[in-house]
């Protein structure tokens, strides 16, 4: 064959080859660039639960695509690494404080408050999500706060056009409120610490009729009602199934027998721990127990189990409930060497919460202890322990009066909540308050600015996410190792089987 | 059917014919691999006696105690700095490389801290766990080519820090940052520039490739997508003196995340590897950082590690990392060290590095505002 002949056909090979030569360098399946970022930051976070529960992790995925606020609840680690890349300037300010960092809850979103029954049998405001507490910056704590609360104002009254409107007519005032709350409450706390217990609703429409429901449903333990029943023999049992019927992602389920058999030792441990004021072993002893599904957002996928207990008497009107879950790492921790400050999971949990709380009893039976080796945290489940929830922005909840004034009711707290001592410093709120100044609207300003772009950014990225779980799949492209068992046999018996989660909301 | 039945009938007259075959005498080669006729052969064996077969341990494992004060910025009264000090190990390797003359083979372990920086689940607490840093297999039947296959260093980052030789000081920046890996799973091969020197390695340098799974090699495979790199290291002039100095430029074509979002790297170098003065300055531009393809970002470095006299070893090294070029981000990094080598085998030095973040650095990385201080032993057989 001539010479040139031979040339041309092999520069038609190759560039026949060309494309192939693409695809293995790697042509993204993600339509943007964001999508893909979200994508990689999500699946990186959660690599190990996706190849260990992938169905449980597809529930999560599927209530995060619900919404903007749910999404915004569950995508802590893109926020984190916003905050660190500074790609989308979520940490840019002129009043940033290195040191000290303060204790948290690492995710002040409002949806992050509820109430708490004290030892006292009062209900109080508290912070009630500790999965991640651990040392950030308060500029971190803030910022999550104004932007959650800035989209729970956005999508407030969603059946009312006009009362939605009327409130986004005023968010720049919510984000204000948020921070000027802040910024009074840091400088009353630099000068005097004082961690004020909320029992009432302060006159603002939202807590009052969080109060009013949360009293209403301690007086009735309307958590029996709705999580039990009562056999013929007058023995309380968990239901099984789903305790509501609306709801049908959330399930409870049977418990192998060799795990049922191994939560009296948690319970003991649980009781011998460090509890402030620990019930008696009679009143631990354990009835029933059953695996508990669809709960939560970020802590969707984690082992959660409800256990009923005798409670102080035989009688099942004093039977007692308890939410074990299981607990990991904290998220955003390792801020600054040595970044370790507690000695193990269990102990971030109790030293966030004893400090952080009003009064170390604000919650007696909040707990920890551990299960098959899993940090485990137990705490109450009680109707009467309700959780602020935005999608509750309406009717006389969804004014803009209402919100704003929560939103300065949790700056306020969120301000009582950084003064808090810790190892690292005596008196965070003094270097707070110093680095603030007198420059307070320019601190509000900033916040404002950097809520609006963030909050924008948010709604955005939902699109991109649900684009990501079109394009990727709902394991977010995480490749699955051939002829590898995603799960060993005893873990995926723990786990149980949930239910096939609901297809996630199409872009 | 007929025709499989008379097959089956005529096996057993085979039979004699194939073991009278098989009982041939072999040729009495010592070193020739045993056949394991009649036998299993061990499941992880090469197969190989060990005549022929050069094998080199390795151990490198450096002891420190580091105290490191983090700068805070002005807090209105309130403390103005942390502080923190802790003995520590950050490099324990151990190795062991199989040579003959067309084959080689490495492994290196590397101790690491089970949980990350901050994370509290960890491998009975937090323990020291080994792990691998190196594996893989090369043939070398050709003296200009280098092929490896497996988990392989990398290119790029092995020739920079080869040429500072003071990892006990500190590792090459672009590792630090994030921007390189020292090493990943896949292969590379390079092509050995003859010289033109009478030195028996006179060089003008080499000229690789490399083909990696590109999350590098503390994780996994996370999506279709491979790197490609592309690097050369060219000596100019390859005797005397001056066969020092060598220009290097590597490209790596990459993605990350099971997004596939975009991960290139450029790196340029201009270097001096002589005996008594290793130095060099360096750029690296990235496309796609830390899972963010839109990012671009760049660091320049600068180093000399110069012995002066005896076992006396001067030091410096300076980056400077602007992380993202959208916006004023970056982090300034000085290292000046002295340390004196006690034998080959040992090391010692007193080192300070000045890490300065601008100020929208220092709000994302709220401890990269630091001065540390550290003696280092380095041992090395």
């Amino acid at each position: 064959m001539p010479l040139g002949s031979r040339l041309r056909r092999w520069c038609a090979r190759s560039v026949a080859c060309l494309p192939l030569l693409a695809g293995a360098c790697g042509s993204s399946p993600a339509h943007s660039q964001r999508e893909a970022e979200i994508a990689s930051v999500m699946a990186r976070a959660d690599q190990s639960l996706i190849e260990n529960r992938p169905r449980l992790v597809a529930g999560k995925y599927a209530r995060m695509s619900t919404g903007v606020y749910d999404y915004y609840r569950g995508s802590v680690p893109v926020f984190e690494h916003d905050w660190r890349e500074a790609s989308q300037g979520i940490a840019r300010s002129d009043f940033a404080l290195a040191a000290p960092l303060v204790l948290s809850t690492s995710d002040a979103h409002p949806e992050n408050f509820g109430l708490l029954l004290g030892s006292d049998g009062r209900l109080a405001l508290e912070p009630n999500d500790f999965d991640g507490a651990d040392l950030v910056p308060y500029l971190w704590d803030l910022r999550r706060l104004a932007v959650g609360m800035l989209i729970g104002a956005q999508q407030s009254n969603p059946t009312d056009a006009d009362a939605r409107a009327a409130v986004r007519a005023r968010q720049d005032d919510v984000v204000r409120a948020v921070a000027r709350g802040y910024l009074d409450g840091i400088r009353a706390q630099a000068r005097q610490r004082q961690r004020t217990r909320i029992t009432d609703g302060l006159a603002n429409p939202i807590l009052v009729d969080l109060f009013r429901r949360g009293n209403k449903d301690l007086a009735s333990r309307d958590e029996l009602d709705q999580l039990t029943e009562l056999e013929a023999s007058g023995r309380r049992r968990l239901l099984r199934g789903p305790p509501d019927s609306s709801d049908p992602q959330e399930v409870l389920a049977d418990l192998p027998r060799w795990a049922y058999d191994a939560l009296p030792a948690v319970l003991s441990e649980y009781r011998l721990g460090r509890l402030i004021d620990p019930p008696s072993a009679d009143a631990l002893q354990l009835l029933d127990a059953a695996r508990l599904f669809g709960k939560g957002v970020a802590s969707w996928p984690r082992l959660k189990i409800l256990l009923l207990l005798r409670g102080d008497t035989d009688a099942p009107d004093d039977d007692l409930i308890l939410e074990l879950k299981e607990l990991g790492d904290a998220g955003v921790s390792g801020w600054r060497p040595p970044g370790v400050y507690f000695n193990d999971v269990q102990e971030r949990i109790r030293m966030t919460t004893w400090r952080l709380w009003s009064r170390k009893d604000a919650e007696p039976l909040w707990g920890t202890a551990s299960y098959f080796g899993f940090p485990v945290q137990l705490r109450r489940e009680s109707e009467a322990q309700k959780t602020l929830r935005t999608d509750r922005f309406e009717d006389a909840e969804g004014t803009p009066e209402a919100i704003i004034g929560l939103a300065r009711i949790l700056g306020g707290l969120l301000a009582e909540l950084h003064a808090t001592p810790s190892d690292v410093s005596a008196a965070p709120a003094k270097a707070i308050a110093g680095r603030i100044g007198t420059r307070d609207e320019a601190f509000i300003d900033e916040q404002l600015q950097v809520a609006l772009a963030y909050a924008d950014q948010v709604t955005r990225d939902l699109t991109d996410f649900r684009r990501a779980l079109a394009d990727l799949g709902l394991d977010l492209g995480l490749p699955q190792r051939p002829g590898a068992p995603r799960a060993k046999p005893d873990l995926e018996a723990l786990l149980g089987a949930p239910p096939s989660p609901p297809n996630p909301v199409a872009p | 059917m007929r025709r499989f039945v008379l097959s089956l009938g005529l096996l057993p007259s085979l039979l004699p014919a194939v073991a009278l075959a098989q009982s041939e005498p072999l040729p009495a080669d010592p070193n020739a691999a045993p056949t394991y006729e009649g036998r299993a052969a061990p499941p992880t064996a090469s197969g190989r006696k060990l005549e022929g077969v050069t094998l080199t341990p390795g151990l490198e494992v450096f002891a420190q105690y580091a105290y490191r004060r983090t700068e805070t910025q002005d807090a209105g009264g309130a403390d103005s700095s942390e502080w923190f000090h802790e003995f520590d190990v950050p490099r324990i390797h151990l190795s062991l490389t199989a040579e003959t003359d067309q084959v080689m083979g490495r492994v290196l372990f590397e101790a690491v801290r089970s949980a990350e920086d901050g994370a509290l689940v960890g491998v009975s607490g937090d323990s020291l766990v080994a792990r691998v840093r190196e594996g893989y297999g090369g043939y070398r039947g050709i003296s200009w080519l280098e092929v490896n296959a497996g988990l392989v260093p990398t290119l790029t980052l092995a020739e920079l820090e080869g040429t500072w030789m003071l990892r006990a000081i500190g590792a090459p920046p672009q590792e630090e940052a994030g921007l390189l890996s020292p090493a990943d799973i896949g292969g590379s091969a390079r092509v050995l520039l003859p010289g033109s020197g009478p030195e028996e390695d006179s060089s003008h340098g080499w000229i690789g490739v490399a083909a990696y799974n590109g999350e590098g090699y503390t994780n996994r495979e996370l999506n279709r997508g491979k790197n490609f790199e592309l690097a050369a290291s060219i000596h100019p002039i390859s005797v005397g003196i001056m066969r020092a100095l060598e220009v290097f430029a590597g490209y790596t074509k990459g993605s990350t995340g099971t997004g596939l979002s975009r991960s290139d790297r450029a790196t340029g170098a201009l270097l001096w590897q002589g005996t008594f003065l290793r130095a060099g300055a360096g750029f690296t531009y990235a496309w796609g950082l830390a899972d963010s393809g839109a990012a671009r970002s760049w660091m320049v470095d600068g180093f000399a590690n110069l012995k002066p006299w005896r076992g006396l070893i001067a030091a410096l090294r300076a980056s400077s990392w602007r992380r993202s070029t959208k916006s004023d981000d970056s982090v300034l990094s000085l290292t000046g060290a002295v340390g004196w080598e006690f034998a080959p085998a040992q090391q010692t030095f007193l080192a300070v590095t000045r890490s300065l973040p601008s100020d929208e650095a220092q709000t994302a990385l709220p401890d990269s505002d630091y001065l540390e201080a550290r003696a280092v032993v380095r041992v090395a057989f």
